[in-house]
């Protein structure tokens, strides 16, 4: 009797392995090297603060890497690349630092929660800072200022209006 | 007897207050010089190595003979200036350290050294060649700059940084084996002129900077030949760049910038794709606003003008599109009339007529049909590109020249290469 409640004590944890878990195994983050250069602009991406991210295509094996997340977006939402993108990440700033956000806190782009018009400084632009829980969002957004976004408000129309 | 020690007074303060001409021949008397030197003093170095890290702290001015060599023996910055208008002309630098970190330089110029010239040197090293930070006015003029090739390119130094600096002049010098040739941060009122980049990631590269001006300066052999980032006001004109892999230009969030008469040629990735968005591009204009883009040649490239969704809002005429494997690539929904008052661009490929004989041709230029634009969301699909249906929809749609459909039109297509500069 003992064995089979352990069995349905375990059986959320089943439920729970979800579409976004499936894509997480499949699409490894790739760590950001010394020399890795920022896929839309050239630049090196760990010279420069902030969150970056990188996009995991459908047909090609080489992962584009950007200086910011918001760079990675404004690749991303371009038409002609829209439909290439499988899988994108961006760094949590929930669990790691704004200066140097380590490669261990990539998430998964599309279930992130961001903050948009921050003071805190990242380049190519405001910062689009993404956040793991809605909660982490919200405390940022509270000490450092802008607004609460999903990956769905995220569009070029928004990253154009801003200079 | 008072009037005639009044009069050696007078002497001495004269020949106090002379400048001096000091002459070194060794490192121990180069040592001791700029120690006793006081301002306005001339330092001539005769042929000699001058081994060391040296320091100036007086406003004077330091020439070399030829032959004068300083050689920081690959540690620190070989020459650190930390005073107002001095002078360093004819030396020959070498062997300053390569941590970029430390700003290991040829020549380092520290905060308050305003107004120096830098004329005639050559330098020979790992880190920056000659870097700058928080000062006005340096001239940094006929100047030869190298980096050490056998360094990963974004690991040197840039050949000339210079950050939280105003008005600086670059004229005719020559860097190679650098990270970028001149790079410029939170710089306003620079002048770079005459200048020839080769073998390096970028000529010059912008951040944050306003209201400069840059012209006749030439790049071959780079990553990319001038990138505009983050900056505003630049006048940037008459430069040419050619066998860049990346980009001619790149106009990124730089705003109510002209760029004109520019020269972008084999601009050619030999591993880039147009699918990854890689392939070389004449110019690449993207996130920027309000500029003027004329009289330029974007020619022989991967992709002539390559526009991403959000640099819409800028003025095309008078450029010259030439004989690009793909002339304009733009795959936003706007409509995008590239003319003004008028007048278009040139484009090789324009098969049409001039039957007024106004030098603009009688239909307006479509660079990108919507098949183009199709192919890029669907490139998947380019096994039918020469396809006999594909041909037929092609013939279709130029027949038909729908108003409607998106991407780049050009109303008034110059018929003629030859373009009369009108100036701005």
């Amino acid at each position: 009797m003992k064995k089979y409640l352990s069995l349905l004590l375990l059986a959320p944890l089943l439920l729970g392995c979800n579409k976004g878990q499936v894509l997480e195994n499949q699409y490894k983050a790739e760590t950001i090297h010394e020399h890795d250069r920022c896929h839309l602009c050239g630049m090196v991406i760990t010279q420069h603060p902030g969150p970056k991210g990188q996009v995991h295509l459908k047909a090609e094996k080489m992962v584009p890497k950007f200086c910011s997340s918001r760079d990675m977006f404004n690749f991303a939402l371009q038409p002609e690349n829209k439909r290439q993108i499988a899988y994108m990440m961006v760094h949590d700033i929930a669990s790691t630092n704004w200066e140097q956000p380590d490669d261990g806190a990539f998430i998964d782009a599309a279930s992130a929660f961001y903050v948009y018009g921050t003071s805190k400084k990242a380049v190519m632009g405001s910062a689009v800072a993404p956040f793991s829980t809605k909660a982490a969002a919200e405390a940022f957004a509270k000490d450092n200022g802008g607004r609460l976004l999903t990956f769905e408000d995220i569009t070029l129309e928004l990253l154009a209006g801003d200079k | 007897m008072l009037r005639l020690f009044f009069l050696c007074w007078l002497c001495g303060v004269a020949f106090i207050g002379r400048a001096q001409e000091l002459r070194v021949k060794d490192t121990a008397s180069l040592t001791q010089a700029l120690v006793q030197a006081q301002d306005g003093d001339t330092l001539v170095l005769d042929a000699a190595v001058y081994e060391g890290n040296f320091s100036v702290t007086r406003a004077i001015q330091i020439k070399g003979k030829a032959g004068a060599t300083l050689d920081a023996l690959r540690q620190g910055s070989a020459l650190t200036i930390a005073a107002p208008r001095v002078i360093v002309e004819g030396l020959n630098i070498r062997h300053w350290g390569g941590d970029l970190y430390d700003k290991d330089a040829g020549i380092l110029l520290l905060s308050g050294a305003d107004e120096v010239l830098i004329k005639g040197n050559r330098l020979v090293g790992d880190g920056f060649g000659i870097y700058g930070e928080q000062l006005a006015s340096p001239r940094i003029i006929e100047n030869s700059i190298s980096g050490n090739s056998a360094i990963y390119i974004l690991d040197r130094g840039d050949g000339i940084f210079l950050k939280h600096v105003t008005a600086p002049y670059v004229q005719q010098n020559h860097v190679t084996f650098v990270r970028d040739g001149v790079y410029l941060e939170s710089v306003t009122d620079s002048k770079v002129h005459y200048n020839q980049f080769a073998k390096l990631q970028y000529g010059i590269h912008y951040m944050y900077t306003r209201g400069d001006e840059a012209s006749q300066n030439q790049a071959t052999s780079v990553d990319g030949g001038y990138a505009l980032m983050s900056s505003k006001q630049i006048y940037f004109h008459h430069n040419r760049v050619d066998q860049a892999r990346d980009f001619g230009i790149l106009l990124n969030i730089t705003n109510d910038s002209h760029i004109q008469a520019n020269i972008a040629t084999q601009v050619l990735h030999p591993q880039g794709s147009v699918e990854l968005g890689n392939e070389g591009k004449g110019i690449f204009i993207y996130a920027a606003q309000n500029n003027r883009i004329q009289d330029n040649e974007f020619s022989q490239s991967d992709t002539g003008i390559s526009m991403a969704m959000g640099g819409e809002a800028n003025r095309l005429w008078h450029n010259r599109i030439l004989t690009n494997q793909t002339q304009v690539k733009y795959v936003g929904e706007a409509q995008l009339e590239w003319s003004y008052q008028g007048q278009g661009n040139y484009w090789s490929e324009y098969r049409g007529w001039d039957t007024n004989g106004d030098g603009v041709g009688d239909i307006a230029h479509r660079p990108n049909d919507s098949l183009d634009t199709l192919f890029w969301l669907y490139p998947e699909a380019k096994l039918l590109m020469s396809s006999p249906v594909v041909l037929l929809l092609r013939w279709v749609e130029r027949q038909f020249q729908p108003k409607s459909i998106s991407g780049v039109s050009d109303s008034y297509p110059l018929m003629q290469l030859a373009i009369k500069g009108d100036g701005i």
